[in-house]
């Protein structure tokens, strides 16, 4: 009972609202905007946070992760771009309604379905967290903690890689990352060079900032070319009638069963579950050949699947330590510097987080959907801001913010050189998830497989190493090899990393469904049709 | 006399595959790995692990070891196997690494001259910093294609103030 006094308590201070505030307004904007994810915003606001107290910080970080699943939409249902990756599914029936003149109703359903989806993963949130700290604090010594480190990056490389090997490649780069810096158990420097900055190692938010963030602006800068393509300004009606949210029912409950179980999976995000959630939908729809035509089904499935995942990653992140996303991968970074470290302890030693976190989670959730409800005439205009203004101001904001952890120059620079190495890496599809997990998790694995290695001569292998920590491990052999064998079995020139894939069958129905489409007379004065080179 | 006319260029289309670009890639990665474990066995040991710890040598080992491994796996297959596509990748526009060059050169000007911290002018001493942003932002505006002059002068101006008051007055950071 005092946990929860002590958790509903740290929200009534008026502070951690106005934060909450400021993080649905970053959110939505990095949402809207194609190109910014809402792990670039999380680890641009991360140098932001650091002076604040966890509640606060936390209120930030977490309603931008909710806000940025609304803001998101906006583009994929007006431009046919996603906003973030996890609204690629909403492109697939969002945009068709729009081009048919129900631009608003996509919008209104979108911004209904990911507010219950959220919901839902959040009761997850709430009744499992602790129950599953519990058990792994309970069970999870040290082998079982290597081996659950082993799984989450094998689990990252498995999902977010094209090729197996660079994967590998992003993940061993990660760790070795990880070992540069005084060795806790004795003291030894490795990989320091005389250099005073790197004692402590390299700094966390300055690569990730680099990784997620410049990499990515840098990557807008090589590729970016002159477009024509306006957004559909033609919303027609906005509210649903009876007939139309009685359509959404069956794939609401589809969408929100996928996205609670994808995110549970260590590293596997929105996109896959939207994507997985449409398909799955349209297996059980009666209307499946209404599916990427401007289905609200489709939509529904999509938006709630992805939606759906904020739950299960947010536990197994707290609960685990291991991040359930990309997003989480920052959003640790930043806990650990508030002095929070996620992992089996954190919700036995301060069970008043989980009351805090749900009841940020609930009321950004509300926030975002009223804000989302209101503001989409608005937010139409903001597609049109000139690119500049945005590269400027995130390249100038992702300065300060890496500045301000340290206030340090040198960090800048870390910053810098991780942009530059990511952007290249990226142009060599090499994946940044691992990386930052390898760094990120690193020494966790070399503590608990030093203790392992200790302890094995002692006592007999099966007593000191469980099921558990066999299970662990067998399931990330698997989530490495099964990628590479369903991989080698397609054409060299349709293998992708898993989000990719998922539509396989699909995606030639979908493209002649998009064809038929353009070929009909458009319902808006303003359709996207050209891009000019 | 016929004149030859360049087919367009479809700046949609995903850039080609390419084998040298992987080779390099690989042999890269397989130099750095080997740097890596070079530097490993290299580690300076001050004293024995405690009991139940591994020394400082070991887990660098290993990384290098299986980085080693999958670089050399990586080659082969870049050298043998005909080179991956690159659908998920967007083609390289024309000025998009001189974009990128020109950003990296004006930070690092600008990263110096913030380090500077501030001037002593006609007695006064003169903070960097809020100059140092404005124009920098001015700059890259300017180097990404921007051409309004209100916005070139404006949008600096604002963001500046904004970070000097959040970061400098409120939250008491040292610019």
């Amino acid at each position: 009972m005092n946990a929860f006094a002590d958790g509903l308590g740290a929200l009534l201070d008026v502070s951690v609202l106005l934060y909450m505030l400021v993080g649905l307004l970053l959110g939505f904007l990095v949402g809207a905007f194609p190109g910014i994810t809402a792990t670039m915003a999380i680890a641009l606001a991360a140098g932001f946070t650091m002076t604040l107290e966890p509640v606060q910080g936390l209120a930030v970080l977490l309603t931008i992760y909710v806000a940025a699943n609304f803001g998101d939409r906006v583009p994929s249902i007006l431009v046919n771009t996603p906003g973030t990756p996890a609204s690629i599914a909403t492109t697939l029936d969002g945009y068709p309604m729009a081009k048919q003149g129900r631009a608003g109703l996509a919008l209104t359903i979108s911004a209904l379905v990911s507010a219950v989806g959220i919901l839902a993963s959040i009761v997850l949130f709430a009744a499992a967290a602790v129950p599953v700290a519990s058990f792994a604090r309970d069970y999870f010594k040290s082998p079982e903690l290597f081996a659950l480190v082993v799984f989450g990056i094998a689990v990252m490389i498995g999902i977010s890689s094209k090729s197996m090997l660079k994967g590998i490649l992003a993940g061993v780069i990660g760790l070795m990352l990880g070992t540069v810096g005084t060795y806790a158990a004795t003291a030894d420097q490795r990989f320091t060079f005389g250099i005073l900055e790197l004692l402590e190692g390299f700094n966390f938010i300055a690569v990730i900032i680099g990784l997620f963030g410049i990499a990515e602006l840098f990557d807008q800068l090589l590729t970016h070319h002159q477009s024509k393509v306006r957004p559909i300004s033609s919303l027609g009606r906005w509210w649903p009638n009876r007939a139309e949210l009685k359509q959404t029912r069956r794939a609401l409950a589809v969408g929100t069963g996928v996205g609670i179980g994808v995110g549970l999976i260590p590293a596997a995000g929105g996109d896959i579950a939207g994507l997985i959630g449409w398909e799955r939908a349209r297996k059980v729809s009666k209307h499946p050949e209404e599916f990427g035509k401007g289905s609200i089904e489709g939509l529904t499935a999509s938006d709630t699947a992805s939606s759906a995942t904020l739950g299960g990653s947010l536990t197994t992140t707290m609960a685990l330590g291991i991040p359930g996303d990309s997003v989480m991968a920052v959003m640790i970074g930043s806990m650990i510097i508030w002095g929070i470290t996620p992992g089996p302890n954190l919700f036995v030693n301060r069970p008043d987080l989980v009351v805090s976190i749900t009841g940020i989670m609930v009321i950004a959730t509300l926030l975002s959907l009223a804000l989302s409800l209101v503001r989409m005439r608005g937010m139409v205009k903001l597609l049109d801001v000139p690119q500049p203004y945005l590269w400027s101001g995130i390249l100038v904001f992702c300065i300060i913010g890496t500045y301000a952890t340290s206030n340090s120059l040198s960090t800048v620079l870390t910053m810098l050189v991780f942009g530059v190495i990511g952007v290249l890496l990226k142009r060599m599809s090499v994946p940044p998830g691992p990386i930052v997990l390898g760094l990120l998790l690193g020494p966790l694995a070399e503590e608990n497989l030093s203790r392992t290695l200790a302890i094995l001569p002692t006592r007999p292998f099966l007593e000191v190493v469980s099921p558990i920590a066999i299970i662990l491990l067998l399931l990330a052999v698997l989530s490495i090899v099964m990628p590479a064998i369903r991989n080698a079995r397609k054409p060299r020139g349709k293998r992708g990393a898993l989000a990719d894939s998922i539509l396989d069958d699909e995606i030639a129905e979908v493209a002649h469904a998009r064809e038929e489409l353009d070929a009909e007379p458009d319902a808006d004065p303003h359709p996207v049709k050209e891009t000019e080179k | 006399m016929t004149t030859v006319v360049p087919a367009p260029i479809d700046t949609d289309a995903p850039p080609r595959p390419s084998r040298a670009l992987e080779v390099t890639f690989a042999v890269i990665a397989l130099a750095m790995c080997v740097a890596y474990f070079t530097l490993s066995t290299q580690i300076e040991l001050r004293r024995e692990a405690p009991p139940g710890q591994l020394d400082a040598r070991f887990w660098p080992l290993v990384l290098g070891t299986i980085g080693v491994g999958a670089s050399v796996a990586l080659l082969v297959i870049a050298l043998v196997r005909p080179p991956a596509n690159r659908d998920d990748l967007e083609r390289i526009q024309r000025g998009g690494s001189l974009r990128v060059a020109v950003t990296c050169a004006v930070t690092l000007g600008y990263v110096a001259i913030w380090s500077v911290s501030s001037i002593v002018a006609l007695g006064y001493r003169i903070e960097l910093f809020p100059f140092a942003t404005a124009i920098y932002m001015f700059l890259l505006l300017l180097v990404y294609g921007l051409r309004n002059w209100i916005g070139l002068i404006a949008y600096p101006v604002a963001v500046t103030g904004f970070i000097y008051v959040l970061f400098g007055m409120l939250l008491r950071i040292p610019l």
